[in-house]
């Protein structure tokens, strides 16, 4: 009973140096959102998701494919690569990442996370629709983005001019990249400025 | 009763400093070319399994500001503007209120635009503790934050022990081969593309150096026991993330003033006796 005791004391004498702890003493309010937190992070873990605010750091941790190829995209305004390297390093992250993810979009028939979300979890069409409509992007962005990025990097656009999306697979040989292949995603004309 | 009685003006200075540098970090945004106006009429959204951005984005708040370009104006006037007014008083919780709104309205705008995770949120975290009146909250939310950053950069970690990728004597040298491939591309070559090559085609120095940044992010867990070695953990940080920018080519901008607070951490938290000093 003794031992007991002992234990029991030397918990709480530690429990004196825990901020949960004089949390809970001084500030209940704080305390509660404080184990609302954890709860709401321990499920977010365990369903490997993010959360708006609070990403969970978990970038290259996980294993990649063990090969030396790699790719990435390019937008040509007649015919010409609108260069993003050469931006300030926000620009060209956010040129990079958008188009990256702009072409996949195309290149699964416009279909991304949310749409087969959407797909799987509503069945009523016409819901499904409602959310579709705020949570994807419209069906003209198709024409219209290009056109944007294009003027995201102020350069001039007019009816007329040729707008491509190219996807370049390089292969880290020798030393050196090498262009191994090149892919149109989408070829277009602009038609509205 | 005054609520910020017991405030000491060095406390007030460390406050301003911090402000301040989390001024420059929103100025490199802006002069970047990222700021709520440059994604006006901008069509193309794509989200990653995030239930919180998704709700922002159905109540269609997002989408009205950027089809209005007067309003996107307004929004990235009113984010400088109510920066340098908390500059000033520090203390005032209804512009950091208002400012925290419109930072959280900016930060959900551009992850939805960039349609990938944007992991530098630190200049949301920061500000929390500026929208509470007293200073007993203000410093219990310090506190709170504070393990946040140590918890974010200890998961770093975790999650690389977890999954062994720390033990593999190649993991480095491949994740980096797609870090610089729009420079190769464009033929823009620097020290960073060279140093680039050299790592992948070195896995023992990529090994290394992924095995350095995983213990600087495990030093974070110092933090959860003691403060006294604070400002190593925010050197650390600030030395980690400045690597990752000259090796992975990920800058720390909107992360690096929620670090620095790591050097004022015994001035601005709360402070019970017992607690961890």
């Amino acid at each position: 009973m003794d031992e007991i005791k002992k234990i029991i004391e030397s918990i709480c004498k530690k429990m004196h140096k825990l901020f949960l702890y004089h949390l809970f003493k001084e500030a209940k309010l704080f305390f509660l959102f404080a184990i609302l937190f954890i709860l709401a992070y321990v499920i977010v873990l365990r369903k490997q998701m993010d959360m708006l605010l609070f990403p969970i750091n978990s970038m290259f941790s996980m294993q990649t494919a063990r090969d030396f190829s790699t790719s990435t995209y390019a937008l040509k305004l007649n015919g010409k690569i609108v260069k993003i390297t050469d931006d300030p390093y926000l620009k060209k992250d956010f040129s990079e990442s958008s188009l990256q993810m702009f072409s996949k979009w195309i290149k699964a028939d416009r279909k991304d996370l949310m749409t087969g979300l959407l797909e799987r979890r509503i069945t009523d069409t016409n819901t499904r629709e409602k959310y579709l409509k705020k949570l994807a992007p419209l069906p003209n962005t198709i024409n219209t983005w290009p056109v944007w990025f294009v003027k995201f990097h102020h350069l001039p656009v007019r009816v007329g001019d040729g707008v491509e999306i190219w996807e370049y697979t390089f292969d880290v040989t020798e030393n050196t990249f090498k262009l191994r292949d090149s892919t149109l995603v989408i070829k277009q004309t602009v038609t509205n400025e | 009763m005054n609520k910020n009685a017991y405030i000491e003006p060095l406390t007030i200075k460390a406050y301003r400093i911090i402000l301040s540098i989390l001024l420059v970090e929103v100025l490199i945004y802006f002069f970047s070319g990222i700021h709520t106006t440059a994604f006006a009429k901008n069509s193309f959204i794509a989200f990653e399994q995030d239930p919180l951005l998704w709700m922002i984005y159905f109540t269609g708040l997002p989408q009205f500001i950027l089809s209005n370009i007067y309003l996107c104006y307004f929004i990235d006037v009113a984010i400088l503007l109510l920066l340098i007014a908390l500059i000033l008083k520090p203390l005032h919780k209804w512009i950091a209120i208002t400012l925290l709104i419109l930072l959280i309205l900016f930060y959900t705008i551009f992850t939805g635009h960039l349609a990938h995770r944007n992991y530098q949120s630190g200049y949301l975290l920061i500000l929390l503790p500026f929208i509470f009146a007293t200073v007993k909250r203000k410093q219990i939310v310090f506190e709170f934050t504070r393990y946040f950053l140590l918890f974010f950069y200890v998961s770093a970690a975790y999650f690389k022990l977890k999954s062994g990728s720390v033990f593999s004597a190649d993991h480095l040298n491949h994740a980096v081969v797609k870090q610089f491939t729009p420079y190769f591309l464009e033929q823009s070559y620097s020290i960073r593309t060279n140093f680039n090559l050299y790592l992948i085609t070195h896995n023992q120095f990529a090994t290394f150096l992924y095995i350095g940044a995983t213990i600087l992010e495990l030093s974070a867990i110092l933090g959860f026991f003691t403060k006294r070695f604070d400002t190593y953990l925010a050197l650390f940080f600030l030395l980690f993330h400045f690597a990752n920018w000259f090796i992975m080519d990920i800058a720390p901008f909107g992360q690096i003033a929620f670090i620095c607070t790591l050097f004022f951490s015994k001035r601005f938290a709360w402070n019970p006796t017992n607690l961890p000093r």
